[in-house]
């Protein structure tokens, strides 16, 4: 998957579905957490010191870095 | 012939530990000190006359392993020759999660194990508005599928049932994901009487598995290049593939009666996770928890107390005086007492932690503090790992192994232990009186409670800067990560935890009583007997009373004690040690219980209880007031003053004081040289700080 122009990770947006997962080494891990195509996804806050993300996604919740979701593709 | 194992697999926060627990009660084979559920738990029961074994694994998220307690699912999986290798596997989902959890579930049938899938909390899901048609997804899966609950007591019966048919009916299924030609390739000469599924994980992973002949894994390795194979990518596409299975199963099976509301869980943790009431609410967690273990504790430790004392007197009056008395009555009981009196504080502390963790807010804490400990080179996870200490240690450092990084973990198992552990909170106990008085701040808030906070604080204290320090001597490119599920919250089932707490309790007794009774029995005889001219030193020690008692005001028989200890083997080791401890305020008595108590800090307190015991005829008073009347032969004055045991208590946060934590580091670490370093960091810290506490504050 190459990364085009238009391709913004929920970082950017915060809110959206899940388009896809830039290869990364985790990728296989954020896969399996069920991060999928096709989700919802949004960020409801983040933790002391600019640190983890709360993220729901679907109807489960998880706690994730920033690196983590710059690997997260949304539209 | 060994009975047929059964192994529990799922996904982390599956419900599969409380099944675990329901189906083997207090049958279960645990690990010492088997913490947070990190090593495989066995228990042997009989369903319908018939013998099993069943084996609990760590929840892991795949075959795919990225940390060390998932490596151990791997492994116990794909190795036929390791001691719990199951015959067949009870999968546990949860059904709320179940297309997540069912990507597990499709990589270990393609292993080729029989099986049967149970979903747990059956009732939880209900109210969720959630339905799963269980009999189209036992259909379309090709076994039985099971929907229990813990709480309601409900589908249990069944599933003992299919534990017993699961491994007597034929299920071999059809693979779920077919292997690419070129992971045929790559798999098609490894021959290890597995599916080509379990071919293709043991090649994914065939630098890790030890059990793996050298020859296989340079040849698999050697394959890869050869294929130009791109694991990651492999990886990718066989989850993709699994998921699109997933997901027509899903659709025809679960119908969601209620629309996506914002759950109870997440609406609670907008307050709960909150970059600032969130930490602040964790300290006061904290707080109550420190106040518990010292408030509830306090009646049932003096109960424990008196029975000891009590027997101790019955013993006396009921034996005719011997050795063999005596080394009961002053080695062996003050020295059980010693640990059994500190059971109620670890039975809270235990209890408490459980109540944490299977509440899901454990989950919370690691969240928030994530961004915190990477910046001390640490990770979120290694909140759990402190928070553990304060119990013990031990299970702390094995709760490490979810921590992906190997310098973050190094980093953790280092620091771990100047948390405050249910070892050293006797010796505070013992010592704390001689620093603050018994009292209540407002009528409610133990002044004791907040000294032993403070306590609490110097150790954590230390985590941060040797973090700091270590984390510079530590290079690591590896890659750290959080990706931390939060799951919802749940009322903790009690009866689980009160049981777990047990086991942990039980297990605490039977290691660290082991120890203390032999230490006890040592220490009597050497406290007991001395070398030849003992007794002539012991006449010309009474002679000089009688000349000149000077300002003592003892009896004969004291003196005679005195002389006694002091001209012991004990005391003579005690008095080789006491030039390098004196600096700090200690004297030789000291000496001897420092000495002792290098294999366990708990053994301080018996080691003072069995010192100040010999040759006294009456058990009625306790270890602290023996120590309140200690005079230092010395310098003549009060042995502990507040100089002494606030130098003593800060000897004991910080020295490193247990063989049994060191040799789990050696275990985990695979080297003796951070247990080595732990303890030479650890201990000179440790003579430093008193060094400079006795001398300011005398």
């Amino acid at each position: 998957m190459s990364s085009k122009v238009t391709d913004i990770t929920i970082l950017e947006c915060r809110k959206g579905t899940v388009k896809g997962v830039k290869d990364h080494p985790l990728k296989g891990r954020l896969l399996s957490l069920g991060i999928l195509k096709g989700k919802s996804i949004e960020i409801i806050h983040t933790s002391l010191f600019s640190g983890a993300y709360y993220v729901r996604v679907g109807t489960q919740t998880f706690g994730l870095r920033k690196e983590e979701l710059e690997q997260i593709l949304v539209s | 012939m060994p009975n047929p194992t059964i192994a529990i697999v799922g996904n982390p926060n599956c419900g599969k530990t409380a099944l675990f627990n329901q189906l083997s009660g207090l049958r279960q084979k645990t690990g010492n000190f088997a913490g947070v559920t990190v090593d495989k738990k066995t228990a042997d029961i009989r369903v319908d006359h018939q013998k099993l074994t069943i084996v609990d694994l760590p929840g892991t998220y795949s075959l795919y392993p990225l940390t060390e307690d998932e490596h151990i699912v791997a492994k116990v999986l794909l190795d036929p020759a390791n001691e719990v290798h199951p015959d067949a596997v009870l999968f546990i989902a949860d059904p709320d999660q179940l297309e997540r959890h069912l990507l597990l579930y499709t990589q270990i049938r393609d292993l080729g194990f029989p099986m049967f899938l149970g979903l747990s909390m059956a009732d939880v899901a209900e109210k969720k508005g959630l339905k799963v048609d269980t009999e189209e997804l036992a259909r379309r899966l090709g076994h039985p599928v099971v929907s229990f609950s813990i709480r309601n007591k409900s589908g249990l019966d069944v599933l003992s049932k299919e534990l017993i048919s699961v491994l007597e009916k034929d299920r071999s299924h059809k693979p779920i994901y077919a292997l690419t030609s070129l992971e045929d390739q790559l798999v098609k000469d490894l021959d290890h009487g597995m599916t080509p599924y379990g071919r293709l994980v043991l090649a994914h992973h065939a630098t890790e598995f030890s059990f793996l002949e050298e020859r296989d894994r340079e040849e698999i390795e050697r394959k890869k290049k050869e294929l130009s194979f791109d694991a990651m990518s492999a990886q990718v596409e066989e989850t993709l593939s699994r998921f699109n299975w997933i997901e027509r199963i899903i659709s025809a099976v679960v119908a969601n009666e209620k629309d996506y509301l914002e759950s109870n869980s997440l609406r609670a943790d907008r307050i709960i996770t909150h970059k600032l009431i969130g930490p602040l609410i964790f300290l006061f967690i904290l707080f109550l928890m420190f106040q518990a273990i010292y408030t509830i504790a306090e009646a049932p430790m003096q109960w424990i107390e008196q029975v000891f004392a009590l027997s101790s007197n019955f013993l006396k009056g009921l034996v005719p005086a011997g050795w063999a008395r005596d080394m009961v009555t002053e080695g062996i009981l003050p020295g059980l007492a010693g640990v059994l009196v500190f059971i109620p504080q670890i039975s809270i502390l235990f209890f408490i932690l459980g109540l944490l963790e299977e509440s899901g807010y454990l989950a919370r804490a690691v969240f928030l503090f994530d961004r915190f400990f990477q910046r001390l080179g640490l990770n979120g996870r290694s909140l759990i790992a402190f928070v553990s200490a304060s119990a013990c240690a031990i299970p702390a450092i094995m709760s490490t192994r979810s921590i992906k990084s190997r310098k973050e973990r190094i980093l953790t198992i280092m620091v771990t232990p100047f948390i405050s552990c249910s070892a050293r909170t006797p010796v505070y106990i013992v010592l704390v009186g001689f620093i603050v008085a018994n009292q209540k701040i407002w009528g409610i808030i133990s002044l004791q409670g907040l000294v032993f906070l403070s306590f609490y604080l110097l150790g954590i204290g230390a985590v941060i800067i040797f973090a700091l320090i270590l984390r510079l001597f530590l290079k690591s490119n590896e890659p750290s990560f959080l990706m931390l599920e939060l799951p919802d919250y749940k009322w903790p089932n009690l009866t689980d935890i009160l049981f777990s707490t047990w086991l942990k309790v039980k297990s605490f007794i039977i290691e660290a009583g082991k120890i203390i009774f032999l230490i006890s029995m040592v220490l009597w005889v050497m406290a007991s007997y001395g070398p030849s001219g003992r007794d002539a030193y012991v006449e010309e020690k009474i002679e000089q009373f009688k000349v000149d008692p000077g300002s003592k005001e003892a009896s004969i028989d004291e003196v005679k004690n005195a002389a006694l200890l002091e001209s012991s083997y004990a005391g003579i080791l005690g008095k080789w040690i006491e030039p390098v401890i004196r600096p700090l305020g200690y004297d030789w008595k000291i000496g001897i219980a420092l000495i002792t108590s290098f294999a366990a800090r708990e053994v301080f307190v018996s080691t003072m209880a069995t010192i100040y015991s010999i040759g006294s005829e009456e058990d009625t008073e306790g270890i602290k007031q023996k120590m309140q009347a200690e005079v230092n032969s010395r310098t003549g004055e009060k042995q502990y003053t507040q100089a002494t045991a606030l130098s003593l208590i800060v000897f004991y946060i910080f020295a490193m004081q247990c063989m049994s934590t060191l040799a789990v580091v050696r275990k985990e670490t695979g080297s003796w040289k951070w247990p080595a370093i732990q303890f030479f960091m650890m201990t000179g810290l440790a003579y430093l700080a008193s060094l400079i506490v006795y001398q300011v504050l005398s």
